[in-house]
């Protein structure tokens, strides 16, 4: 446990307590307990996770050490874009119809203390048959979480912080990315074309930069503008020195991903299947593939649970 | 075949953004040189064709009946614009190669270029400034505030809510405590009856308030825009406000 602490990133740790989130919540939701249960237990368990992680990594002083930033044209360039489209998301709204349900299940949790025991369209007892895949991906249920200990109400919370927080977290994966992808020297090229692309990609309801601006807060919107992203940057680094850590960051990311977005319980393995078999293919190895495929059973065990209900 | 072109065009409209891809990827196999990124980006993707290009994958779903709006989530899994961005910034890095300024003039056309094929997001119909910090339409909140109010003061036996679909989306967003006999979507027949007649272009007073009332509702919210075939008094509705184009009644 110790060594597999001692190699998580920050990032890793957040995917971790994304996971955590995950199974405590259904486990709670099955189990009929209220809010403020899963609060206290989620709330402990965190703590415990983050001693540990702090107490593991206390000796190293990443947190003290300060990059050199050299500013160039490029650099500013998409920093402005970046700013702008944080502006958009603080000054300005876009009203989705799909609100009614994620936001829906955060106002009606955070209000009832219950977990999905009224439907967030009416308020009438919810009919789980109707609801099984929101069920077993709770993200509503998270920000209503976070906004019971923020004394928040939720679709404030939603509306207002969720999206800089998103958009933030989006370019901080894209950075990293780019980062693997063309080096220190070009990245900020990459997050200049991915931060026009995202602004001027209206191509259809359905693409990343639409679900960035207009929609963060949904679950479907996390899972494809930035867990996606994070995917293919762990695969990368899987296929470029395979260790333990990268190949945990795969399943972090596939656990953390079933939690935001139920579709990603059977979208994740269609991608990490095509990349088992190119890895076997490329580098002609069965061992690194079987790893890689681990990260599949969080969305085995969910559509299993899903197919049950 | 059409099932295809459905979900084709449900992603990215008229294609500019699939030729992009297209470019982004050959972009990627032509001129990088690490042969790792070369798999991920570019070589990774080699089975969406025979899923999103295959016609008898369209046969086989829509024999399924799924729908192309759900099944057009496949289209995330090809990672569009990172592999766009990525062979954008191996061309400037190539450019630079060459002159540093070619690579400055290549950054520069490229950013041209997406902002001349692609679409805005940020324009007026896609946002609108806030007007309160919930970022919900604002008849929304005043709607609520004045049922909540007539409610509070005794004037209704039932605070539950027949309003227009508009209006009901974003109702519990606001107030979660708020019953609706509809939200979204109408949850049983009986409120599914409501849910059409108000729908309707022409509203049907006497219909919905004696649905309404039959399931429990203490309230009605209309569009006063809408022709109305009844008058109020008929209906036996007392109208106790208005937020904008919409008149509140309260169901006796």
């Amino acid at each position: 446990m110790k060594s597999i602490f001692k190699e998580l990133t920050i990032v890793q740790l957040i995917l971790l307590l994304l996971g955590l989130f995950e199974v405590v919540c259904v486990s709670f939701t099955f189990l009929k307990l209220d809010l403020t249960t899963l609060i206290i237990v989620y709330g402990m368990l965190s703590m415990v996770v983050l001693g540990y992680y702090i107490r593991v990594h206390g000796r190293h002083s990443f947190l003290l050490c300060r990059p050199k930033i050299r500013m160039t044209p490029v650099m500013v360039a998409a920093l402005l874009c970046i700013a702008f489209q944080l502006y958009v998301v603080i000054c300005y709204q876009h009203n989705d119809a799909d609100d009614a349900w994620y936001v829906g299940t955060s106002v009606t949790t955070w209000q009832s203390g219950k977990l999905f025991l009224y439907s967030p369209y009416n308020g009438e007892p919810l009919n789980w048959a109707n609801a099984k895949d929101y069920l077993l991906s709770p993200l509503p249920v998270f920000w209503a979480v976070l906004s019971k200990l923020m004394h928040v109400h939720p679709t404030v919370f939603c509306h207002c912080a969720v999206p800089v927080l998103m958009v933030c977290l989006a370019y901080g994966v894209y950075y990293m990315l780019g980062r693997e992808l063309v080096g220190k020297a070009y990245v900020w090229y990459f997050v200049l074309f991915t931060g026009v692309l995202n602004m001027f990609g209206y191509y259809s309801t359905r693409t990343t930069g639409t679900f960035l601006l207009f929609r963060s807060w949904q679950g479907k919107a996390v899972y494809c503008a930035i867990l996606l992203p994070l995917f293919f940057y762990y695969v990368l680094k899987v296929f470029q020195n395979a260790e333990r850590r990268w190949i945990i960051g795969m399943i972090l990311t596939s656990l953390a991903s079933c939690m935001v977005s139920f579709s990603a319980v059977t979208l994740t393995p269609l991608l990490a299947g095509a990349m088992c078999l190119t890895y076997a293919v490329y580098k002609k190895d069965l061992k690194v593939p079987l790893e890689m495929a681990c990260c599949v059973i969080p969305n085995v065990v969910l559509l299993t649970v899903y197919l049950m209900m | 075949m059409d099932y295809i072109k459905d979900l084709f065009q449900l992603y990215n409209d008229n294609g500019m953004l699939m030729l992009l891809y297209v470019i982004g990827w050959l972009l990627i196999v032509v001129l990088e040189r690490k042969k790792v990124n070369k798999v991920v980006f570019a070589y990774s993707a080699w089975y969406l064709p025979l899923v999103i290009l295959n016609p008898l994958v369209g046969m086989v779903l829509q024999r399924l009946d799924i729908l192309p709006y759900r099944m057009v989530r496949i289209y995330w899994l090809l990672p569009v614009f990172w592999v766009i961005a990525y062979g954008l910034t191996i061309l400037v890095m190539q450019s630079q190669n060459v002159k540093k300024w070619m690579g400055t003039l290549v950054a520069l056309l490229a950013v041209a270029v997406l902002v001349f094929v692609g679409k805005p997001i940020v324009t007026d119909e896609n946002f609108v400034k806030n007007r309160n910090i919930y970022k919900l339409p604002e008849e929304v909140i005043e709607v609520v505030d004045k049922i909540n109010a007539d409610y509070d003061a005794g004037l209704s036996d039932s605070r539950k809510v027949v309003m227009p679909l508009e209006l009901a989306v974003y109702a519990r967003l606001y107030d979660g405590s708020v019953p609706l006999l509809y939200g979204r979507l109408p949850d049983t027949d009986e409120s599914g009856v409501i849910f059409a007649a108000m729908g309707y272009d022409a509203l049907d007073m006497q219909v919905i308030a004696d649905g309404a009332l039959k399931l429990g509702c203490g309230y009605l919210v209309l569009d006063s825009e809408k022709a109305c075939q009844n008058a109020p008094q008929k209906a036996q509705v007392t109208e106790f406000a208005r937020v904008g184009k919409y008149c509140l009644y309260r169901l006796n």
